[in-house]
């Protein structure tokens, strides 16, 4: 008989126990994995996709507010800017290209927005990624030419099953019970290939129709062809960059300069983000304080168990001692007893959590585009298996030198 | 006075144990107990040997000394040709699970284990593999083939003692101790042990040391040990060969 | 052994309170810093009009061209503060003794809406500003509905308080 069937028959003799202390190890460590997958995924990607807009020339208001709109397609802007302004912006030396944008409406919950074409031809929404319809990347069909066109999202167009050629009526706000422009239809002339981003959500037609849209008003249909009063949500700034890809360092001349203006800001993604960050980071903390308890608890429980287990085992202890058993031996037996609970609670945990990513990464696809993997591997991957052993190591090591010390004769049943 | 007659074997005889000067002194907080004085005892190879005497006489101190389970305070013990009184206790864990099979009067079963396993377990500890054949043919041979997944709890007592002699002839020793053997039986099954624990003992070229206070089952064994006279400390004593 | 579950358990508290207070601890000592000393939103050297709570003069050489920013008190500096003045006269004492004149001409910020007259951003050139390492100069500004002095330190940046 090998000494992990003696183990593993040891085990089966505590087996609530052992089930038990499996259990809240494999929680714990489910609840880190998944804790910290989706901080380090969320970081990275919400970072990562701010990268892909160098800045955001906005209404005055919360820049948190702005970026959330303009970069992730939640949230509102908190107003407007004139169309003129954008362009005395562009004129700055440091400003390659101003897209304006109009935000506001909606098509079975997900974002219309009025754009320029330039979006879909120029714009980086990632460093180095344009959108493409190329079929063999997933997307359909071309970019709008006329007013009453649109494209899709990925995500839009397989959750709402979009068609080339199908028209849709927009809905003039982002709630349930915002008027619908019923006497416009807009037909879906692209579909973009999926990006990984919140891009993929929304739906884009022509600036122009967005001022033509029935209802809106003669002050705002003007605006079509009025460049003096037209009015925007707001523009995304291409800004010049210098050696090694690094943002001009007049961007920080152009905010303060901008920010000073009574009805415009500046806002740039990446200096924004981790201040999100910063403000949520204690939630993230929170949860890994949980996890860490719910560890610690395990590992105390197994302790208690191991101990238990081993006042009921004397006698077997005792008995394997007499077969020739060292006290090595019962001291290995006893400690890589805990180590295997430990390590199959660790391994079902290391699972499991991924499972949780895997089912959390759906829900958060949905709700905001972005994809989270289930498949990837955060920090804390690395060092549970070997945070485990040492859990292990600990929980087990007073319960070995008790069968270590243990008297054999003591703990046989009586002699004549 | 005491007065020892021995009678010694033929010096072309190979002793399985040899045991001179025995002293085992308990010590506790306020006394020192000596309860084994034993001048000499051995044991030849391929012998069955049964020593008698009442309850607390230290039969079974006697046992555990000659397993290496206890050191003596005083003497020599050799058992298969080596000396351990003055092994470490790994070495002697060791050499016991090579040489020495131990049957307890309570069958100290592992009872999260099945008759298999247990009989399995004999062979764990010592050097060489697990030999799942040979367990099967041990249980057969005790008369358990069909019970052999049966756990200690599912069998009766006769039918758990036997799973102890297997598990004690498994590793092959050179020796067997056994304590009390017929001690929980009855009759008929006390019987039954001896007879396979002897045929066993036999085959198998094992020596076989019993101890008992049980006359009946003494009285089967050609050799016996009167221990009132082995252990000077009980009364004078004669060893009958 | 329930002393020893009840002293594992407190061991648990312990840790992991610790671990909280320690990242707070991180987070306030990172707010001290900012806040002992006003950041200079173009990092130059600021200097306070009167006193810092008023308002600062932000200056910055490049080469022989030197730029000010009139910005706001406190922790302000990010907000500019028009002053209405088409140039500013600078009298400068320089470390070997020698006094300077510099004028400093108004330059809008024209995306920020500013006008010669009304605004916050002003330049002001000379030679001696390429080799200069250590200035002071004085001045006055209407700032804030009032004439004030204007001190300047550079590098240091000037702070009465």
């Amino acid at each position: 008989m090998s000494f992990w069937r003696i183990i593993f028959n040891s085990i089966r003799q505590h087996i609530g126990s052992s089930i038990l202390a499996v259990v809240s190890i494999w929680l714990g460590v489910a609840m880190l994995i998944a804790v910290f997958s989706l901080r380090e995924q969320t970081h990275k990607t919400f970072t990562e996709i701010g990268t892909g807009v160098d800045a955001v020339l906005g209404p005055k208001g919360s820049p948190l507010q702005i970026v959330l709109n303009a970069v992730y397609h939640i949230e509102e802007m908190p107003g407007k800017i004139k169309w003129s302004y954008m362009k005395e912006v562009e004129k700055n030396p440091i400003v390659v290209e101003a897209i304006p944008f109009c935000t506001g409406h909606s098509y079975a919950g997900y974002r219309v927005n009025a754009i320029d074409r330039r979006f879909l031809t120029d714009f980086e929404y990632l460093p180095g990624h344009k959108f493409s319809f190329d079929e063999k990347e997933g997307g359909k069909g071309r970019p709008f030419n006329a007013a009453k066109e649109a494209v899709a999202g990925w995500e839009v167009a397989k959750k709402l099953h979009i068609k080339l050629g199908q028209t849709f009526n927009p809905v003039c706000g982002i709630k349930s019970g915002d008027p619908i422009h019923m006497n416009d239809f807009i037909v879906f002339v692209g579909i973009l290939a999926p990006t990984g981003t919140p891009h993929d959500r929304a739906i884009y037609f022509p600036l122009t129709t967005f001022y033509g849209l029935e209802g809106h008003g003669a002050a705002t249909a003007k605006m079509a062809n009025d460049e003096k009063n037209r009015e925007i949500s707001g523009a995304y700034l291409k800004l010049k960059r210098i050696r090694n890809g690094a943002m001009h360092p007049g961007v920080q001349d152009l905010k303060f300069n901008i920010d000073q203006s009574a009805d415009a800001q500046l806002v740039v993604p990446r200096e924004v983000l981790p201040r999100l960050f910063s403000i949520i980071g204690w939630v993230d903390y929170v949860f890994i304080a949980v996890s860490i308890m719910v560890l610690v608890l395990a590992g105390m429980f197994l302790f208690v168990a191991l101990l238990s287990a081993l006042r009921q085992r004397r006698r077997d202890m005792a008995i394997m001692r007499c077969l020739g058993a060292t006290r090595k031996t019962v001291f290995g037996l006893v400690l890589s007893e805990a180590l295997i609970i430990c390590i199959i609670g660790g391994v079902l945990g290391l699972i499991f959590g991924h499972i949780l990513v895997g089912i959390g990464a759906e829900q958060m696809k949905s709700e905001t585009g972005i994809q989270f993997s289930a498949f990837y591997i955060s920090s804390i991957d690395y060092l549970l298996l070997p945070s485990l052993f040492i859990i292990g190591m600990l929980t087990g090591l007073i319960p070995a030198i008790q069968a270590y010390r243990m008297g054999v004769l003591k703990n046989l049943l009586p002699v004549s | 006075m005491l007065l020892v007659k021995v009678n010694i074997l033929s010096k072309d005889t190979n002793m399985i144990v040899e045991m001179k000067n025995i002293e085992m002194i308990y010590e506790t907080w306020s006394e020192k107990t000596k309860v084994l004085d034993i001048p000499l005892f051995d044991v030849n190879e391929g012998e069955q040997i049964a020593v008698f005497g009442p309850s607390g006489s230290g039969k079974s101190t006697l046992l555990h000394i000659m397993s290496g389970l206890l050191q003596p305070t005083r003497g020599s013990v050799k058992v298969c040709g080596e000396f351990i009184q003055d092994m470490g206790e790994a070495q002697r864990d060791h050499f016991r699970s090579k040489n020495i099979g131990y049957i307890f009067q309570t069958f100290n079963l592992l009872q999260g284990y099945t008759a298999m396993e247990n009989v399995l377990l004999g062979m764990t500890f010592s050097p060489g593999k697990s030999d799942h054949t040979i367990a099967k043919k041990l249980l057969e041979q005790v008369g358990l083939s069909e019970k052999i997944k049966r756990r200690p709890y599912q069998l009766s007592f006769g039918e758990q003692q036997r799973v102890s002699v297997a598990r004690a002839i498994a590793n092959r020793p050179k020796l067997i101790l056994a304590d009390e053997p017929t001690g929980s039986l009855d009759p008929h099954n006390s019987v039954e042990i001896i007879r396979i624990l002897k045929e066993i003992c036999k085959e198998y070229g094992c020596s076989l040391v019993i101890v008992s206070h049980n006359m009946d089952m003494v009285s089967q064994f050609e050799r016996t040990v009167d221990f009132k006279k082995l252990n000077r400390i009980l009364n004078t004593a004669e060893v009958h060969l | 052994m329930k002393k020893n579950i009840f002293i594992a358990a407190l061991a648990v508290v312990v840790i992991v309170l610790s671990f909280l207070l320690l990242t707070s601890k991180q987070d306030s000592q990172q707010k001290c810093e900012t806040e002992g000393k006003h950041k200079a939103y173009h990092e130059g050297s600021l200097n306070a009009i009167t006193q810092c709570e008023n308002g600062h003069f932000e200056i910055k050489i490049l080469d022989d061209k030197l730029e000010g920013w009139f910005v706001g008190g406190g922790s302000d500096t990010n907000r500019s503060v028009r002053v209405k003045a088409d140039k500013i006269a600078l009298s400068v004492f320089l470390p070997d003794g020698s006094n300077k004149e510099l004028f400093l001409t108004a330059s809008p910020l024209n995306l920020a809406g500013e006008k010669k007259g009304d605004c916050s951003h002003f330049e002001g050139s000379a030679d001696w500003l390429k080799e200069v390492k250590t200035f002071q100069a004085v001045g006055k500004i209407y700032f804030k509905d009032k004439w004030q002095p204007l001190i300047i330190q550079y590098p240091e940046g000037y702070d009465r308080d």
